[in-house]
């Protein structure tokens, strides 16, 4: 038979091989990577045995970024050219960043999405959340031993559209081959749920250093089915700090700080906060730049008091969550705990108040996100594991279009399981119209002005008609990462246009072309290198695919012939990988994508018919 | 999902499900689970472009389809659509719009008033009365086979959905602009 030959001499099919894959954790404050290697799920340290690196970078004049640890350091001397807290800036407008005015930075309001100015130039928030995940892509490749073949990075459940995109942006910055953006209470949920080989119904409540999310899910057999997710992206641990600083101030008498002095006491008062959850009250003591050294006390009491607001402000998307999800409080079985913040007290009385139990603590909520990433990652990168988890997650944001009168035509509601494709039908409302304008929008509000712009185009060269007699069929797409795209198709003539939602918020693709460019890891490296092993790696994973598919089903559903048509552009494949020649490797894996099409379509039907007669098989045994 | 489905022809055929109103639910769980566990992409990362592409069309089908056997209303709708032609009565009753009109204004009194209790209130209320309507279609199709007269309760339901749909909107808006 051709299947042993197509194995033979000096490829690489290796299914079996172990695949570096691993989990990151991009925080507000800490992030992290965890990996399964050699059977364990564990978060990598550093040299220094570390194992959170401060989300922290520091920009210095003609060098690279200090990042982590020592960059933090930095922090109150040099507060603008040090970068904290910056996911709260992904994807995000300076309207967006309510409290832009009181941090240490020099904002540039660019349309879209902010940038800082630096001593190195300015920055996007992606190039500074790039850095970041350089440093653990770095830390990753030391620990593991070699070159990793991907990675699943997580982000809020609450994470709109442009904060996903500007995530996954930064990933591929960093030079990360991006698995897939998963769910930070998701991945929580996943490594709790394993440990615990838990059944039923459970609640996520994250509360980080920036953002809030609740989710419910249903966890039954391995399969981890989001319910509903709620959350709010500009509020977590560093809004209880602000709240510490805004105390000194009063209480001190001051108004306005230079740079310096507001980032020092950002600092002391995060100190504050977290010896504020054991103790019942702190002294603070500080010296500023401008006045007489302070002296205060801040009780544990008075602490709660001023923050309720902010951890009342939690409660309403979980019970938003709760209802979307259609259960009652009585159903949820457990609250599981993420975040650094949760580890305030009046926090977890809340939980447990609304909650009616006592949330579960007896895990470490830092380190449970980048845990539960690298479950998935060590999945999606075909490593064998016993625990086979499947992961039905939905979209956080309604997806809509903009319609007369500037309201919201919702699409696909909040809370749809993704991947999901859907469909609407609209029509032209001027006689002649010939072209029509399609706005996107996420959000949950009736009026376009109130939710989140994501893309414009146009659907053009409809043909003349009657008013209301074109129709004109709008379809969104959301993928397994949460990200949009839509096109839309006139139906009479077939007229069609789609866009990746993308440009029109962000970084367009050729800003992320300059990003690379001018990026330390890739200035040295050659690009012709660097697009022939991206075309060889494609082609590689491809040969991959096919014989392990032929292994399996070539014998099935395949006739003799149908084989040896596949074993010839294989061959083909295979010997354009043997050249260097980048053209002869994207025309060879064309043409085995395009020779394999059918093969792939009735392996799928087969898998739905397997799923039914399996299925009636074990019913008629029971 | 064109002519890749030929095996399924309609939502009830993909989940191995009697077409009737009456839904085992936990037997489409069960079925929609296992067919995500062979279809989902995250069961295909390493297949190649194809198969990556089918894997994410199947599942969007069985999504879509899972959320349409499982909402009552939808499912309604769905079995309407799958018969030749129905004939839709022309008007709803008049106690049924006077209730409308009654609910229509507590929902707009509440919600100036930022009232989340009288809403909450409300939307309880309403929710009962889509639980009745569950049942009189269940009787209409299953039953009887009156599909002109159930048409008409999927009229009265579509009402009800949209005021529920509302009213939540408006608890997210009190929620969201901060008490």
């Amino acid at each position: 038979m051709t299947l042993l030959h197509i194995a033979e001499p000096g490829m690489s099919t290796a299914p079996h091989q172990h695949r570096r894959a691993i989990g990151i954790d991009l925080g507000t404050t800490n992030s992290l990577v965890a990996s399964i290697h050699n059977g364990a799920n564990k978060v990598l340290p550093d040299a220094e045995g570390r194992v959170l690196l401060p989300s922290v970078a520091r920009y210095v004049a003609a060098d690279a970024p200090i990042v982590g640890h020592a960059a933090l350091a930095d922090a109150q001397t040099d507060p603008a050219n040090t970068i904290i807290s910056v996911k709260r800036f992904m994807g995000r407008s300076l309207r967006d960043i309510g409290h832009a005015a009181a941090l240490p930075y020099q904002f540039i309001d660019n349309p879209g999405m902010v940038s800082l100015n630096t001593v190195a130039g300015e920055k996007s928030p992606v190039e500074v959340s790039a850095e970041i995940l350089k440093v653990l892509r770095a830390r990753a490749e030391e620990s593991l031993g070699g070159e990793l073949s991907g990675a699943v990075i997580t982000v809020p459940a609450y994470f709109d559209d442009a904060q996903r995109q500007a995530t996954r942006d930064a990933a591929q910055l960093a030079g990360l081959q991006v698995l897939r953006l998963l769910n930070e209470p998701t991945a929580a949920a996943i490594a709790y749920g394993l440990d615990n080989a838990t059944e039923g119904v459970y609640a996520v409540y994250d509360l980080g250093g920036g953002t809030f999310d609740i989710s419910i899910l249903r966890m039954h057999r391995g399969v981890f089915e989001v319910l509903a997710t709620a959350g709010d992206s500009a509020l977590g641990g560093d809004d209880f700090d602000r709240c510490i600083v805004d105390w000194i101030l009063q209480q001190a008498q001051l108004h306005s700080l230079p740079a310096q002095d507001t980032r020092q006491l950002l600092s002391l008062a995060r100190r504050v906060k977290e010896s504020l959850s054991a103790e019942p009250e702190v002294m603070i003591t500080t010296a500023l730049a401008n006045s007489n050294p302070l002296s205060l006390t801040l009780r544990q009491t008075e602490f709660w008091k001023m923050t309720q607001r902010l951890v009342q402000k939690t409660l309403a998307p979980t019970r938003r969550a709760l209802r979307d999800s259609g259960l009652a409080i009585t159903d949820v079985k457990g609250v599981v705990l993420v975040g650094g913040a949760t580890r305030m007290p009046h926090v977890r009385q809340a939980v447990a108040e609304l909650f009616g139990q006592p949330p579960l603590t007896d895990l470490d909520p830092d380190q449970i996100v980048a845990l539960g990433a690298a479950i998935q990652a060590n999945a999606l990168a075909g490593n064998h594991s016993e625990d086979q988890v499947l992961l039905l997650d939905v979209i956080p944001l309604s997806l809509g279009i903009e319609t007369m009168g500037g309201l919201v035509e919702k699409i696909i509601p909040r809370n749809s399981t993704i991947p999901v494709a859907r469909a609407q039908e609209f029509t032209t409302f001027k006689d002649g119209q010939t072209a029509m304008s399609i706005h996107a929008v996420q959000g949950e509000r009736e009026l376009v002005s109130d939710c989140r712009s994501l893309a414009h185009f146009s659907l053009k060269g409809i043909p003349a008609m009657a008013a209301g007699t074109a129709r004109i069929r709008v379809t969104f797409q959301v993928d397994a990462d949460g990200l949009l795209s839509v096109s839309a198709r006139e139906i009479s003539t077939g007229v069609e246009t789609s866009v990746a939602v993308k440009p029109s918020y962000g970084l367009s693709d050729a800003a992320i072309t300059r990003m690379l460019q001018d990026s330390q890891a890739f200035a040295n490296a050659d690009a012709e290198a660097r697009a022939l092993r991206e075309l060889q790696i494609d082609a590689q994973r491809l040969l991959d695919a096919t014989l392990s598919a032929l292994a399996e089903d070539g014998e099935t559903l395949l006739s003799a012939a149908e084989r040896a048509q596949i074993g010839v552009t294989i061959h083909s494949l295979q010997d354009a990988l043997t050249q260097a020649d980048r053209t002869a490797i994207r025309t060879a894996t064309e043409n085995l994508n395009q020779g394999t099409t059918e093969f792939a379509a009735r392996r799928m039907n087969r898998n739905i018919h397997n799923a039914l007669t399996g299925r009636t098989l074990a019913e008629v045994g029971t | 999902m064109s002519d890749h489905s030929s095996s399924c022809r309609n939502y009830f055929d993909l989940f191995g499900l009697a077409p009737l109103f009456a839904l085992d639910r936990q037997r489409l769980e069960q079925h929609y689970r296992e067919i995500q566990q062979r279809v989902h992409p995250d069961r295909h990362a390493l297949g190649s472009d194809n198969e990556r592409r089918l894997a994410a069309q199947w599942t969007s089908l069985a999504n879509e389809g899972f959320q349409t056997l499982r909402h009552p209303l939808r499912r309604a709708q769905y079995i309407l659509q799958l018969q030749p032609v129905t004939a839709i009565p022309r008007s709803l009753p008049s106690a049924f719009l006077v209730e409308q009109l009654e609910w229509r204004e507590s929902l707009q009194q509440a919600k100036a008033n930022r009232d989340t209790d009288r809403l909450t209130q409300l939307y309880c209320v309403v929710q009962q009365q889509a639980a009745t309507l569950e049942l009189q279609l269940q009787d209409l199709f299953d039953i009887k086979g009156d599909y002109t007269a159930a048409a008409g309760l999927v009229q009265q339901g579509q009402f009800l959905e949209k005021l529920a749909g509302e009213i939540t909107t408006s608890l997210d808006e009190i929620a969201d602009t901060g008490s």
